[in-house]
């Protein structure tokens, strides 16, 4: 009688561990099928990007005074910006593009294959923000700046 | 001796039954709890606007810039409604469309000592879509008020 009442819990022992893995795994399975795929938050990122060259280029409602002499090369210097981006998925600072147009005068920066892609649909295509702004200058001109943001990092937000 | 057999192998069937049951109700659960996973999951996880001020930035910005032309608030001081209107018209047409997938429309009134005097609606949609109000803001200039809002079916972005 003996005998067998040890045999009996050696088994429900090895139950136990059968029952306690299949819980783990499930729950294993639950949690990396909710946390496992990335947030997509490129929308997000390309309205901060559009929001920080809205504050560079209108401070207190009048346009940046030296709007003039902003251009490709200087522009992400001037609006305290910058396009590195972390090096991983061989990305070669090539994930931004912006263009604004403020009276007619356009200032692209970035990636320009990205404005290529503002036309694709599906979750791949980077989503590109238009936007627009209204400002004036000291003479009270008014000037319709229209911002163009594109942020690709496919890779990491799909 | 035999009977003392019987007895304990109905024992042993019985545990071993229990065990089978509590089994199976152990996988049903985990398999409603794997289920209703696969069901709750947003396969998009797709974050396209925030619930912070912020998002309205551009319109603030905007809206600013106009009341702070003094050609926009000599008009004002001077009671032209009618130049007013075409002004905020342009005005409406340069503020950001917050519709990324979803209608946003931003309308404007001018009340002034609470008797509505301009109503100025920019539907891009061309129709009246109005359901809520959103990004509300009213100004007050002397006895006028100038409330700019914005329509969206559904949520605004």
């Amino acid at each position: 009688m003996q005998k067998n009442k040890k045999g009996a819990e050696k088994i429900i022992s090895v139950y136990w561990f059968a029952i306690l893995f299949i819980v783990a795994g499930a729950m294993v399975y639950m949690v990396s099928s909710f946390y496992g795929k990335p947030y997509d938050v490129r929308e997000i990122e390309a309205g901060l990007l559009t929001n920080k060259i809205a504050e560079c280029l209108s401070v207190e409602g009048y346009i940046n005074e030296n709007w003039g002499n902003l251009n490709t090369d200087n522009f992400l210097d001037q609006c305290g910006l910058d396009f590195n981006t972390e090096e991983i998925y061989s990305w070669n600072d090539d994930q931004y593009y912006i263009e604004v147009n403020i009276s007619e005068k356009i200032i692209s920066v970035g990636n320009t294959n990205l404005k290529g892609s503002c036309f694709l649909q599906g979750k791949n295509a980077p989503p590109c923000l238009e936007s627009s702004l209204y400002a004036i200058d000291l003479q009270d001109n008014n000037y319709k700046i229209n911002i163009l943001s594109i942020v690709r990092k496919t890779e990491k937000n799909v | 001796m035999c009977d003392q057999n019987i007895l304990n192998k109905k024992g042993q069937i019985g545990e071993t039954m229990t065990w089978i049951v509590a089994t199976i109700i152990i996988i049903t659960i985990l398999g409603i709890s794997i289920f209703a996973t696969q069901f709750i999951i947003n396969p998009d996880k797709k974050i396209t606007f925030s619930e912070d001020k912020e998002k309205n930035l551009l319109a603030i910005k905007s809206i600013t810039s106009f009341l702070k032309n003094e050609k926009n608030v000599e008009l004002l001081r001077n009671k032209d409604y009618v130049n007013f209107e075409k002004e905020v018209k342009v005005l409406l047409e340069t503020l950001p469309d917050p519709s990324v997938g979803s209608a946003g429309d931003w309308n404007f009134e001018l009340y002034e000592n609470d008797e509505k005097k301009i109503e100025v609606h920019n539907y891009r949609l061309a129709t009246n879509i109005g359901q809520y109000n959103h990004f509300e803001n009213n100004f007050l200039f002397e006895q006028t008020k100038l409330r700019f809002w914005l329509e969206c079916q559904g949520i605004c972005k």
